[in-house]
């Protein structure tokens, strides 16, 4: 469920991004009452589980494979507020050091994943925890929290892919990032989900909550573990008004920007001149390899001299020839070494 | 003390060689998640507190390190905007032979590293665009799939060309509360500690995985139980650990660095960087 | 019977530049008891992962009952399964071996791997939890016995499995007095019982104890003590 790079405008970005800072902020803020001044910085070690959580292939019955994200399981074993916080500095780590999920994606990769899903997870949790009998009301509630918990987290990932193209995009149509309207994006995120990742979350969530309740239910950290129903209930509001707000307030900003990009686009083509090529963009029905042109701008504008094109094909021409050489050398040494120690 | 075993009589079928034979039974996600953790803990364990041999063998690598990490998380940044904000080819397709050129300088060993998870990215993305070629938007294909190597690239090579730790301490300068920096640099520290423990018990399932499993989750979920379990210990360690070292509860992080030659012109390049943006993008025509 | 069981030929392995083994030549015979000592650092627990399949020799060859064990052989699954029946490890930290939430489970897990019948299997965890003494500890989790019940345990898990070798790495550490006593003991009764014992320790006395034969490791080489 990670968005990559590029899928989503910068504007975008930028407005899940400034929703998070309220979030992360309420969540900093309920952390720190709820837990002793010391443990705070110990939601490092809750966010280092969160991160191997996310990498942990796990089999389903049947012989799929899938990758669980732990949001609710975490937000079940700490409490909501401490989930979001670990659940962001791990995708923090992942997009950072490892390249997993967007940079400028940060921001809305921990809206769906560090905020909807635990949060929404957790709710359900406690619906069937503390109204459904004692003997199995918590376990389902794990399994059905975290199934509609990270069903909703896809809907959201889908509506955020889907209204790209409706907002960015250039001239003539072309999609500037996710490419797939609405009526694509959501299906194509949700069934999946629904079928096999939802699955595998359940699954996860309930077997390793039920693992850790046998083994050890004192090491349950939820502060609200113990708590009434109605301080649940009250500290749930305003999550529920931050959402509303978003939910109102996202489309319009996104609008608000839309329309300079569109615009800005439109003045570029505008400025090309010869052969009916546009930007980057590669005509229909093109196979079987591209013509430079086709591919790289048009270099009249602005009255750059070709030659510009040329050094620029030269110098990644020359960069792409000594990577491969360095490559098959480096292949080659290590043909000629006695075989190294290989991990089973 | 005894010579003799304190214990009951051995049990028959212990003395008796066991014939036995496995089934077929496919294990492949023990394997896939040994190898997938052993990577990311060696990556780690190598760049923690340090680089690694490799890192610092291209002259362009050894003059970014002079410049402050923070300054180079904002150029990662800024490009990243800047790249994804192009709508122009001209910008992308610059940046991208400006990512080959300091790639190609760069070690072998290195090299695959880096392009391993791009290539991924990559064709990940190419997979997902191209049923959108289609139906009309094929520029998608190309666009999102070269920026998406870029951005995936540049983010792997400020992430080997920088100490982790040095790197958190970088976000310091952009005033972010001590107690997040303070947390990102336990989780770096503790996703090694608890890695090892989810290593181990990956490797016990592995040595006792020695038939046909038919409740691979429940043993998956055992072994990410176990590292919660430790995960809580060594909270509570920590914790303690920090109470005998004085803790008072403020977060210090380490002392500023001055600002040098090299910061400036690194900041000087990303500026020439935002401008060449605007120029490709025909504002200043 | 004195077949080799296990066979060492030159080996050598390396965590990238720090060597671990430099050929290294050894052989262990069916029913042997070999004491691996050496200081920290010289390579003793590497041999113990390599004698288990668990990392492949960089240099040289390893053989098991004959046949050559490295990537090649363990990519081949019934071949892997098969090794790790017939080697049973235990670890140096037992906090890491045990993944179950109780003990009859724990203890159950490899039999009931093997395919045996529920009767095989509960007689089987029955006769380990007699044989290690730890029947009272059935219904408690792994996780939070002690150090020394650990052991047992882990113990217990791996031979219920019936191995024909018991590798142990460094199995007295963290043991009181009684408690290594009785670990020696238990040891000389699994040699008796034909078992093929390999023990790595800086303990001298345990090579005495177990009447063993040693094989010392000194930076990363082997010196044969006969």
């Amino acid at each position: 469920m990670h968005i990559p790079e590029n899928y989503l405008s910068p504007a975008t970005c930028g407005v899940f991004g400034a929703a998070m800072v309220p979030v992360w902020v309420h969540c900093v803020r309920k952390v720190k009452a709820t837990v002793p001044r010391e443990k705070v910085a110990s939601l490092g070690v809750f966010a280092a589980f969160s991160f191997l959580l996310m990498m942990f292939n796990i089999p389903l019955p049947g012989g799929t494979t899938g990758h669980a994200v732990g949001g609710t399981l975490i937000a079940i074993l700490f409490g909501p507020e401490a989930a979001c916080l670990a659940v962001s500095v791990a995708l923090f780590i992942q997009a950072f050091l490892f390249g997993d999920g967007g940079v400028l994606a940060l921001g809305a990769n921990c809206f769906n994943m560090a905020f909807v899903l635990p949060f929404v997870g957790y709710a359900v949790y406690r619906l069937f925890r503390d109204h459904a009998p004692a003997a199995w009301g918590d376990r389902v509630g794990a399994a059905v929290g975290s199934y509609v918990g990270i069903n909703i987290a896809a809907l959201c990932t889908a509506i955020e892919f889907g209204v790209q193209p409706l907002l960015f995009s250039d001239a003539s149509g072309q999609a500037l990032y996710c490419p797939y309207p609405l009526a694509v994006s959501i299906p194509a995120m949700t069934i999946p989900h629904l079928l096999v990742a939802g699955v595998v979350e359940a699954i996860a969530t309930v077997a390793i909550y039920s693992f850790v309740k046998k083994v050890a239910p004192d090491y349950i950290c939820d502060p609200n573990y113990q708590g009434a129903v109605a301080e649940r209930a009250s500290s749930l509001k305003p999550v529920a008004v931050l959402i509303a707000v978003l939910a109102v307030l996202t489309p319009l900003g996104l609008l608000a920007q839309g329309t300079a990009w569109g615009e800005w686009g439109a003045d570029e083509i505008a400025q090309v001149a010869t052969g009916g090529q546009t930007l980057g963009y590669t005509p229909i029905g093109l196979e079987g390899g591209w013509s430079l042109e086709a591919v790289l701008p048009d270099y009249s504008l602005a009255g750059l001299p070709d030659a510009v094109g040329y050094v620029l094909s030269a110098v990644i021409g020359i960069a792409l020839l000594v990577i491969v050489f360095k490559l098959i050398a480096g292949l080659a040494a290590n043909r000629a070494r006695p075989p190294r120690a290989s991990k089973a | 003390m005894e010579e003799k075993p304190q214990s009951p009589g051995v049990p028959t079928w212990l003395l008796q060689p066991e014939m036995y034979s496995p089934p077929h039974d496919r294990e492949r996600f023990l394997r896939a998640n040994r190898r997938k953790l052993a990577g990311i803990l060696s990556n780690l364990k190598l760049q923690r507190g340090g680089l690694g041999s490799d890192c610092l063998a291209s002259p362009l690598d050894r003059l970014l390190a002079r410049v402050n990490p923070a300054f180079r998380l904002l150029g990662l940044i800024a490009t990243i905007v800047c790249v994804s904000i192009s709508g122009n080819m001209l910008f992308a397709w610059t940046a991208f032979a400006v990512f080959l050129v300091m790639l190609a300088l760069k070690p072998a060993a290195l090299i695959v590293d880096i392009l391993e998870p791009c290539f991924a990215a990559c064709l990940f993305t190419a997979l997902i665009m191209l049923p959108a070629a289609f139906f009309g938007q094929s520029s998608a294909l190309v666009r999102v799939t070269l920026k998406v190597l870029i951005s995936v690239g540049l983010v792997l090579q400020l992430s080997r060309g920088v100490a982790h730790n040095e790197f958190v301490a970088g976000l310091a300068a952009y005033h972010i509360p001590g107690i997040v920096i303070f947390i990102l640099d336990m989780a770096l520290k503790y996703i090694v500690l608890l890695g090892d423990v989810a290593s181990g018990a990956l490797e016990a399932l592995m040595l006792r995985s020695v038939g046909r499993n038919d409740d691979k989750s429940g043993a998956s979920s055992g072994i990410m139980g176990v590292t919660f379990l430790k995960a809580h210990d060594y909270a509570d360690e920590m914790y303690e650990a920090m109470e005998c070292r004085g803790f008072t509860g403020e977060y210090a992080v380490a002392a500023r660095r001055r600002f040098s030659g090299a910061d400036g012109t690194y900041l000087a390049l990303i500026v020439l960087e935002v401008l060449f943006l605007l120029f490709t993008e025909g504002v200043f025509l | 019977m004195t077949e080799e069981l296990i066979r060492f030929s030159h080996v050598g392995f390396d965590y990238g530049d720090v060597t671990a083994l430099d050929d290294v030549t050894f052989s262990i015979a069916r029913g042997q008891t070999i004491a691996l000592t050496g200081p920290n650092g010289s390579g003793k627990s590497t041999a113990l992962r390599i004698i288990n399949g668990l990392e492949f020799p960089a240099e040289g060859e390893y053989r098991f009952d004959g046949v050559q064990v490295d990537a090649k052989a363990m990519a081949d699954q019934q071949f892997a399964k098969r090794l790790h029946q017939r080697v049973g490890y235990i670890f140096q930290n037992a906090d890491t071996q045990l993944f179950c939430p109780s003990v009859r489970e724990e203890v159950a897990f490899g039999p009931r791997q093997m395919g045996l019948s529920e009767e095989e299997v509960e007689r089987r965890t029955r006769d380990m939890l007699q044989l290690l003494d730890i029947e009272q500890l059935e219904e408690r989790a792994p996780y939070r016995l002690s150090g020394g019940e650990k052991r047992r345990v882990a113990l217990a898990c791996i031979i219920s499995m019936n191995p024909e070798v018991l590798v142990l790495d460094e199995p007295q550490n963290g043991l009181d007095e009684d408690a290594q006593a009785w670990l020696t003991g238990f040891l000389r009764a699994m040699a008796e019982a034909g078992k093929t014992i390999v023990v790595t320790t800086h303990h001298r006395d345990i090579v005495a104890a177990l009447d063993a034969h040693e094989i010392h490791l000194d930076k990363f080489h082997h010196i044969d003590k006969a």
